[in-house]
């Protein structure tokens, strides 16, 4: 039970976010080259050896450093915002095991981001909100009674906080309930999104719940909702699995079978087909239908594979072509070599 | 007219959506609609939201504020931030404030955006360190006040009793500072 509760396979990942700003310099959409440069140093001090959280290792990556194909594989981990990096001084204060990213002028001086996997939204808490209460020994924050922290865009003010999980449903979307889903969401506050891909074309089944309302409830209620609304879409997700397994069991069955056929077999694959064809093994993979991967290696597969990340894997730039025939290859190596 | 999307079905509903600044129209099925909605779903453009309320208001307050909207009645009445020189048309364009004060310079019209983005106007969470230790006491005992009267609905008159203390301590723990 309890090595389930944290690879879940249904609730991928759990992350919290924070905005804040350093007193005395403009927001960064604001601030000089200069002004910009003293929030990253404040956050440095704040981050390094001797301070509280020395044990964390931070290091700090400036994306400035970074290349494209570089800077666009930690969008796709999730590591950074793609907003990240219209600055000199942007950077991100990255921790040892890469569950903590302190954004450092994005479109506000901070954002403490810490992402955790399966579903442990309170951990993710527990810990992005014991960041935010170190840096406070070093750095003060633009705070007001009455409006909560202060934050560039008014929709991020009072908490400063985003709270959400990533949940793979794809018997919701198979038996077209993302609807009921998404308005479930809604009546609560949260908001139903795509992960991966915009539009309708929400790639891999992947979807991240989170909160539309920063402002007038406090932390532990916007995570209290999350938590609460993401117990009932697990419950709605097994009981659509159920379904399919009790008037389709052949069909399904041999849904998934063709797509571990086709992934260790095809010599070309888009992003597209394999996030679907994945997405159909990790069902798989609960209904006991397809066995033998772990749910970390199918999902390290799915971040892997990502147009950037598996062009930096594969040293630099490559055609469409050559990275879905490097794609194609480098699943099958993954889904066989044990 | 078949649905833009799937282009199976008919197109019964019309959206309007902004792709790179252009306005398009799209005609889609009730299905792919909703899909739609969901996949979009609370990524409004941000901009086009706060123009969207300001100019709302010129409607209610058509007699104090004869000019064709609110936000242009503003643009030139509000003067710039006094510290970072943010314009008021500026925020309306990007939604964005520049510093810590532009939140008292635009108080004035911070109320309704508040409360059509959260449905809220007042911050119940966390304390920064820097708002200083007052106001942490205060809320401190404002929270405990709250339990205390949540144990006495409940009748659970031990538990209020501890309340009591804990507030009683505490008030007395900040006259002693002053
Ligand atoms: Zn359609
Ligand atoms: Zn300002």
């Amino acid at each position: 039970m309890s090595s389930r509760s944290y690879i879940n396979d249904i609730v991928v990942s759990s992350r919290i976010r924070l905005a804040r700003n350093l007193v005395d310099i403009p927001f960064p959409m604001k601030s000089t080259a200069e002004q910009a440069e003293q929030a990253l140093d404040a956050l440095e001090n704040a981050t390094g050896a001797g301070t509280e959280l020395a044990f964390e290792e931070f290091e700090v990556i400036k994306v400035d450093d970074l290349n494209d194909s570089a800077r666009m594989s930690m969008v796709e981990r999730h590591i950074i915002s793609p907003e990240l990096g219209h600055n000199k001084s942007a950077a991100t204060i990255l921790n040892k095991d890469k569950t903590v990213s302190i954004m450092v002028n994005e479109e506000d001086h901070v954002r403490i981001q810490c992402i955790l996997p399966g579903f442990s939204l309170y951990d993710s808490y527990a810990k992005a909100n014991a960041i935010d209460d170190a840096l406070q020994d070093k750095i003060s924050y633009c705070f007001d009674e009455k409006l909560g922290f202060l934050t560039s865009c008014p929709s991020n003010l009072g908490t400063g906080m985003r709270a959400g999980v990533m949940v793979h449903i794809p018997a919701l979307v198979l038996n077209s309930r993302l609807s009921n889903i998404a308005n479930m969401a809604n009546k609560f506050g949260l908001a139903l999104r795509g992960i991966y891909g915009e539009g309708s074309d929400a790639l891999g089944d992947l979807f991240q719940v989170s909160n539309q309302y920063s402002l007038g409830l406090t932390e532990i209620e916007i995570v209290n909702h999350i938590h609460s609304i993401t117990k009932e879409i697990i419950k709605y997700e097994r009981d659509e699995r159920n379904k399919l397994l009790i008037n389709q069991e052949d069909l399904i069955r041999d849904k998934i079978q063709r797509a571990y056929g086709i992934l260790t077999n095809a010599y070309m694959l888009t992003t597209k087909e394999a996030m679907s064809l994945l997405s159909l093994l990790r069902m798989g993979a609960d209904l006991e239908i397809f066995n033998g991967v772990d749910y970390s290696i199918l999902d390290s597969i799915i971040v892997n594979i990502q147009p950037a990340t598996l062009s930096l894997t594969f040293n630099g730039k490559v055609d469409e072509r050559s990275r879905d025939i490097f794609r194609a290859e480098y699943i099958q190596k993954q889904l066989t070599q044990n | 007219m078949l649905c833009d999307l799937c282009k199976q079905y008919p197109a019964t509903i019309m959206i309007k959506k902004i792709i790179n600044g252009v306005q398009t129209e799209i005609h889609l099925c009730e299905q792919c609609a909703k899909r739609e909605t969901i996949s979009t779903g609370g990524k409004y453009d941000l901009s086009d939201f706060v123009k969207g309320v300001l100019d709302m208001q010129s409607g209610i307050d058509n007699s104090t504020y004869p000019q064709k909207n609110i936000s242009e009645f503003f643009a030139k009445k509000l003067p710039k931030c006094p510290s970072c020189g943010l314009a008021f048309s500026e925020f309306r364009k990007t939604a964005k404030f520049g510093c810590e004060n532009c939140y008292s310079a635009f108080s004035s019209i911070l109320e309704p955006i508040l409360k059509k983005m959260h449905g809220k106007t007042v911050h119940t969470g966390k304390i920064a360190r820097s708002a200083g230790v007052d106001i942490i006491k205060k809320r401190e005992i404002s929270d405990i006040q709250h339990q205390l009267m949540k144990a006495v609905n409940e009748e659970n008159f031990e538990l209020a009793a501890e309340y009591r203390d804990m507030i009683k301590l505490l008030k007395e723990n900040a006259g002693n500072e002053q």
